[in-house]
């Protein structure tokens, strides 16, 4: 069953001044931002690009690349290159097993880590750090819309709002599943010991934290009036805030790029022995064909970012009519990164999903091979769906027909993965878990969300609805109802795994159904809301909407105090509920995951199986493979 | 887990996993950057069939002169097969440094189509106002230009490694740079046919 690969040599003697000097790795990050921002602050004021009408916008692009370089340089990331630029001795095993944070404690956290496990960590906290931080844009938003009229907002400062709230959750959206979860467990589903590229995995980490922050400086620099999606020619005209969303994205969109890299070399190369395509884990698969989609559209999305900045800045006209340029240009190449970017958002959560349901339904996935065809027609096909977002905007009506039609079709391998969960449901005994009722939650969420994406495909329903709440309340179905739900079951479920800690069920299961009715009260409200013509984006509303826009600002505030008590939740199971014993599996997984000790060994495997089984055999009970037992003389690492 | 040891115990990539991670990483990157190349190709074409106000190729706006663009081109070609026929040096040979020699003048001659590339750009008398066609052109020669200067700190990364006998050179590493050339040469030879003719 298993077969003995690990290889295991005593460390050599450590380099003291490094490693003390790593070990400040954030604060010497954060040193290493200022200076990158001085230091571009005075190059852009030395004068050799004029300013443009709204101020000196080269000296803030410089500043905020700058400061994204001086962060990862004062982190250590470029280490290695200068060392061996400088004909250093590369780093010894000794160095890597101190960069996977080998007895560190809590101080691994904060510092450059390239164990996988530890950046799963690290993504969790950033990603609930973003969601909390959006979140909190949403209950001003909805605040606001309490009244008819703008009552503590200015008309302006809404737009901000409505943007920084939209790119605050785009951003975290797009790491949200595959950021935890995807770095945590890929490595161990598929038998490897760590990422194919454990340093550039790190870096799509900590490129995101001053994404974050530079998108959120962006109200010092008075916002940016074009919500997430950034539409030429109003980003031309937009004041210096545009210029930290430009930034921001593109550091974004790198994170997104290298990510996709990352994971799928690493679940092409480093399967286990045995480990073949069609027995991997369908959460494995999710995140497989995820990444191709950020590899492939993200960098669209990086060469339309250097037009902006191009025009911004050098006085190009590349989206201004007058000089020659289009909107057309960015609206095209932005959807072309931007529909493939929502199912970045969902394909991983269908993944997650569909791992979690035969462990609560006691029974195999019904149709794997099926639900891996659907995760892939989605992929495939939300390339060819672009431009649906610009029905309204004037695209050539030849045009139409097609993308109505791709747009339609993509229901078809999405309504596959619902037969395939609706299979595996059919007379089984389900254990309604904490989990498994977020499961059931997605599924009724993102049916809402699926069918209302139908009547917006629709080109004449479209022309209707294009700027009114239903496609917010849409697209909220899609990624609140569909990702988050999935997100904050996902991590209910693996929670013992990652932490040795259990939230508690009694609470959780209060918990849930004061999200899942709050959700949908607040998101069935805008529906109804955008049916009654409410235009999105906009401060002020029809007085006769005012009873719908309460209903679902209140329902939104429950929503938000239902968050934070998940919140509440988790550290207080952190803080003050027992371990777990090492071995426990408190759902009965037949994944490998869960025949692992926990806290999983640094290196995860002291011998890799190389015997696999799909890891749904629930009728037989067989495991999806046995990682053998931890020897002392080949153990993988301290427990972490 | 009581077992575990207190000392770490530490495991070591296996080498023909590690290169088969950096020929498919490196091979998928090209493949991000083609989608990147691809939206320049996109905007050039667009902008061109859209020609707002005339404004795509207006009076006075000629294509770069044709002796410098063809110069970077030569040099962008000639640094690519210096490139590759280090790689076939060292695959043919594993282990053996006959192919430093040529990597140190496939670096120079990189180094020589970056100078041109840069002399071109600032010499081209275009301003970005000049219309789109001047517009999309430019990012884009700069664009390369970022791509060759990249491509030059892997044959210095590489070379320095080798030289100072730290990280020596293996077949992978220069597959993966090989390559690397090869599209960035691909993509110049696109550029310039478009940008010269394609007006």
């Amino acid at each position: 069953m298993v077969d003995a690969v690990a290889v295991s040599k005593t460390p050599a003697a450590p380099r003291p001044l490094s490693r003390t000097l790593h070990q400040w790795g954030l604060l010497l990050g954060v040193i290493g931002a200022v200076l990158g921002f001085l230091l571009g602050y005075f190059l852009g004021g030395l004068g050799f690009v004029d300013n443009n009408s709204n101020g000196s916008n080269i000296q803030i692009l410089l500043a905020y690349s700058l400061s994204a370089v001086g962060f990862l340089a004062g982190m250590g990331f470029f280490n290695r290159l200068i060392g061996s630029l400088l004909g250093q001795r590369p780093p010894t095993l000794a160095d890597e097993a101190y960069l996977h944070g080998e007895g560190a404690g809590l101080s691994r956290y904060f510092r450059l880590t390239v164990d996988h496990k530890v950046i799963g960590m690290q993504y969790v906290v950033m990603i609930l750090f973003f969601l909390f931080a959006g979140g909190l844009g949403a209950m001003l938003i909805r605040g606001e819309l309490l009244s008819p009229q703008p009552s503590y907002v200015t008309p302006e400062s809404y737009l901000t709002l409505v943007g920084l709230h939209s790119v605050i959750m785009i951003f975290m959206a797009s790491a949200a599943i595959i950021g935890p979860l995807g770095n945590y467990f890929v490595p161990i589903m598929i038998g490897a010991r760590n990422m194919a590229f454990p340093r550039l995995e790190a870096l799509t980490f900590w490129l995101l934290p001053p994404a974050g922050l530079i998108l959120l400086s962006s109200v010092f620099l008075g916002g940016f009036p074009t919500g997430w999606t950034g539409y030429a020619p109003l980003s031309d005209q937009a004041v210096l805030g545009m210029d930290a969303y430009l930034v921001a994205f593109g550091l974004i969109g790198l994170s997104i790029m290298l990510s996709g890299l990352n994971m799928i070399t690493t679940v092409i190369t480093m399967r286990a022995p045995g480990l073949r395509f069609t027995k991997l884990p369908i959460f494995v698969w999710g995140v497989f064909i995820t990444s191709w989609l950020g590899l492939l559209a993200a960098p669209v999305l990086a060469s339309v970012i250097l037009m902006e900045v191009f025009d911004r800045t050098f006085h190009a006209t590349l989206f201004v009519p007058a000089g020659g340029g289009t909107p057309y240009l960015w609206q095209n190449l932005f959807w072309f990164f931007g529909h493939p970017e929502v199912y970045i958002f969902i394909i991983p959560a269908f993944g997650l999903i569909m791992e979690m349901l035969p462990v609560f339904t006691r029974r195999p996935l019904w149709g794997y091979r099926v639900a891996v065809g659907g995760m892939l027609g989605v992929g495939v096909l939300s390339f060819f769906v672009w431009q649906h977002h610009l029905f309204v905007s004037g695209i050539a009506p030849a045009l139409r027909p097609f993308y109505m039609f791709s747009t339609e079709a993509i229901s078809v391998p999405t309504g596959i993965i619902f037969l395939v969960a609706l299979g595996t449901l059919w007379r089984a005994r389900t254990r309604f878990t904490v989990p498994m009722l977020f499961v059931g939650a997605f599924l009724f969420n993102f049916l809402i969300g699926g069918l209302t994406g139908v009547f917006l495909s629709d080109v004449p329903a479209d022309f209707s609805l294009h700027a009114s709440y239903f496609v917010q309340a849409h697209f909220h179905y899609t990624i609140m109802g569909g990702e988050v739900f999935a997100l904050v079951g996902g991590l209910t479920y693996y929670l013992p795994k990652m932490t040795g800690r259990q939230l508690n069920a009694r609470a959780g299961r209060r918990q849930f159904w004061v999200m899942f009715i709050s959700f949908n009260s607040t998101f069935l409200c805008l529906l109804a809301v955008g049916m009654l013509g409410m235009t999105r984006r906009v401060i002020s509303y029809q007085p006769e909407l005012q009873g719908l826009n309460i209903a679902a600002s209140i329902s939104a505030f429950v929503l938000g105090a239902s968050m934070l008590f998940w919140l509440g939740m988790i550290v207080w199971s952190l803080i003050l509920r027992p371990a777990l014993a090492t071995q426990k599996n408190p759902w009965e997984s037949l994944g490998i995951e869960w025949q692992l000790p926990t806290p999983v060994p640094t290196y995860n495997f002291d011998t890799v199986p190389v015997t696999w089984a799909l890891p749904y055999e629930y009728d037989t009970g067989q495991p999806a493979a046995i990682p053998g037992r931890t020897q002392p003389a080949l153990a993988g690492g301290t427990p972490t | 887990m009581t077992a575990l040891p207190q000392t770490p115990a530490i495991h070591e990539p296996d080498p023909v996993v590690r290169s088969r991670s950096l020929i498919l990483g490196s091979r998928l990157m090209l493949g991000a950057n083609l989608t990147a190349q691809l939206s320049f190709l996109f905007a050039y074409l667009y902008l061109r069939a859209n020609n707002n106000n005339g404004m795509w190729h207006p009076d006075g706006v000629s294509p770069p002169p044709i002796g410098l663009a063809v110069t970077v081109l030569v040099l962008q070609v000639a640094a690519f097969a210096i490139v590759w026929a280090a790689s076939s040096a060292l695959n043919r040979q594993p282990g053996a440094s006959g192919f430093v020699r040529i990597l140190e003048l496939g670096l120079i001659v990189g180094v020589a189509c970056l100078a041109f590339r840069l002399f071109q750009i600032t010499h081209l008398g275009w301003t970005p106002d000049k219309g789109t066609y001047v517009d999309v052109s430019i990012l884009w020669f700069f664009f390369l230009a970022a791509q060759v200067f990249i491509g030059i700190l892997w044959l210095i990364k590489l070379l320095s490694g080798q030289l100072r006998r730290t990280v020596p050179v293996t077949v992978a590493d220069l597959r993966s740079a090989a390559e690397y050339w090869a599209f960035v040469t691909v993509v110049s030879l696109g550029v310039f046919l478009l940008v010269q003719y394609v007006t």
